[in-house]
């Protein structure tokens, strides 16, 4: 498996195109109200990983350009976010529907564990 | 004599993880990533290809993913850190995973440290051992806002083996910055002999095993482990059976789920609940009742039958069901995950054994004590 970086507008975006690849599941799970017969309610799940795929939701990627006080650690001015949800995706092949969102960093900023 | 109280039948599967040390070949592991541990044989720290089962000295081993934020784990880059004081030396002995990229820092008013910019309850990781075998120097790692006083520390002495140690600041509800030394503060805590560090870690809540990294942030995801099958059908009876297991918990949720995907299982928690049988969609189910304990080894056994389901924890009944049908056609057997393979739970399993009979309260009682 080959790992791509992707970054979407928002996560809404990936959340969408994720149900669409069965990424993102609905698991209907036992209600908990106590005194009442548990009735089967919505649970959605990420589903980050299989045989096939690993996810990673970065989200947020924040540039390095904070400043703070050294000395008392306020922050005086927070770093600003890279554009974009970012998510890193372990795949065989990139399904179709992704490959408009792939990103190709020179030093990606996460990895999955032993990835070169 | 007790004897009399112990099962009748022979179990169909007898695996001891924490003695024999090793993965049994029917047991399947879905992780792609490595991950590392420690061999309960050499006591190096090793590191398991992705899809491999880790078996460390307290068993069979499950973590959650996680990432390690710190770039440079095993000190590749020499000015990643910011120094005070005499400035450490870099590649200087033999590291726990058997590379000599060990840093020293050396006895005085010396440290090490890195802000972050990071909001959550964040630990801090390192490797320490004395740098002379026999001269063994105490000093302190510590956590905090800025470079003030710091927020949380931990104090430790080294020893002539490496040791882990490591210090956890709860979340500040903003992201701020995260201030990490290794050393001393306003001239206090320095190392009082020389001292050896490799290792670095900073990771979202609590500690778990060590993740090299190497330029770049790194994550090891979790383990999703299974027994599903033929290397499942071939011990488990579908109509009657029992399960024992000893085990650690470090946080709460599934410690194991028997199911067939999707709407049969016996699931030991789910949520809230504590007990559940599912058969055909039609669900049994007892909440409440007796919090499985964390961070203590505990016994833990379902016996089922059509109409007879319950649950045993540490030599007392749990939860009892008085009906429901057994599940029809479970095909696998989940460790500290879900049906669903989510929300893994991180521990260990020591051993798991099971009965293809529904055994008597008094055996479930004696194999639970």
């Amino acid at each position: 498996m080959i790992t791509k970086n992707l970054r979407f507008p928002d996560l809404e975006t990936w959340e969408t195109l994720a149900k669409e690849l069965d990424l993102y599941i609905n698991y209907p799970i036992p209600s908990e109200n106590e005194g009442e017969e548990p009735v089967l309610v919505d649970d959605w799940q990420w589903i980050f990983q299989s045989n096939t795929h690993a996810i990673d939701n970065i989200g947020t990627i924040w540039n390095d350009d904070a400043v703070w006080n050294e000395e008392t650690g306020e922050l005086i001015t927070p770093p600003t976010p890279m554009a974009g949800y970012h998510v890193n995706y372990k795949c065989n092949e990139l399904p179709a529907s992704l490959t408009s969102y792939e990103v190709t960093p020179q030093n990606p900023y996460r990895k999955f564990a032993g990835d070169p | 004599m007790i004897s009399h109280l112990y099962p009748a039948s022979t179990p169909s599967l007898n695996l001891n993880f924490k003695s024999s040390r090793v993965v049994d070949p029917r047991i399947s592991c879905t992780r792609n990533s490595t991950a590392t541990y420690v061999d309960p044989v050499s006591g190096l720290l090793k590191t398991a290809a992705a899809n491999e089962a880790r078996v460390d000295e307290d068993g069979l081993l499950f973590e959650e993913a996680k990432t390690n934020i710190f770039e440079y784990s095993s000190l590749q880059n020499t000015s990643y850190l910011s120094a005070t004081g005499t400035a450490p030396t870099y590649n200087y002995a033999v590291a726990p995973d058997g590379t000599t990229t060990a840093a020293l820092l050396p006895a005085g008013n010396n440290q090490v440290n890195k802000t972050f910019y990071l909001t959550a309850t964040q630990t801090f990781s390192v490797w320490v051992k004395s740098a002379v075998v026999g001269v063994h120097g105490t000093s302190k790692i510590s956590l905090s806002k800025g470079q003030g006083t710091p927020e949380a520390s931990t104090q430790f002495t080294t020893t002539d083996t490496w040791q882990r140690i490591s210090v956890t600041r709860n979340s500040t509800g903003s992201n701020t910055g995260l201030y990490f030394q290794i050393g001393q503060w306003a001239n206090q805590d320095g190392p009082t002999q020389d001292i050896l560090f490799w290792g670095l870690q900073i990771e979202e809540n609590q500690l778990t095993s060590y993740i090299p990294t190497n330029g770049s942030q790194s994550q090891r995801l979790a383990e999703l482990v299974q027994i599903t099958g033929t290397n499942f059908t071939s011990w488990y009876n579908q109509s009657q059976g029992t399960m024992v297991l000893k085990c650690l918990q470090k946080n709460q949720g599934s410690t194991f789920n028997i199911h067939n995907g999707s709407n049969n299982r016996i699931a030991s928690a789910y949520g809230a609940y504590y007990y559940s049988v599912v058969s055909n969609g039609t669900a049994v189910s007892q909440q409440g009742g007796t919090t499985k304990p964390l961070n203590q080894v505990f016994k833990f056994a379902t016996s089922n039958k059509q109409d007879d389901h319950v649950l045993w924890l540490n030599g007392t009944e749990a939860a009892r069901l008085t009906s429901g049908n057994m599940p029809v056609g479970t095909t696998t057997f989940n460790f500290f995950t879900n049906h669903g393979n989510a929300d893994p739970v991180r521990g260990f399993v020591e051993r798991m054994t099971f009965y293809p009979t529904r055994v008597s309260d008094d055996a479930l009682t004696i194999l639970t004590k």
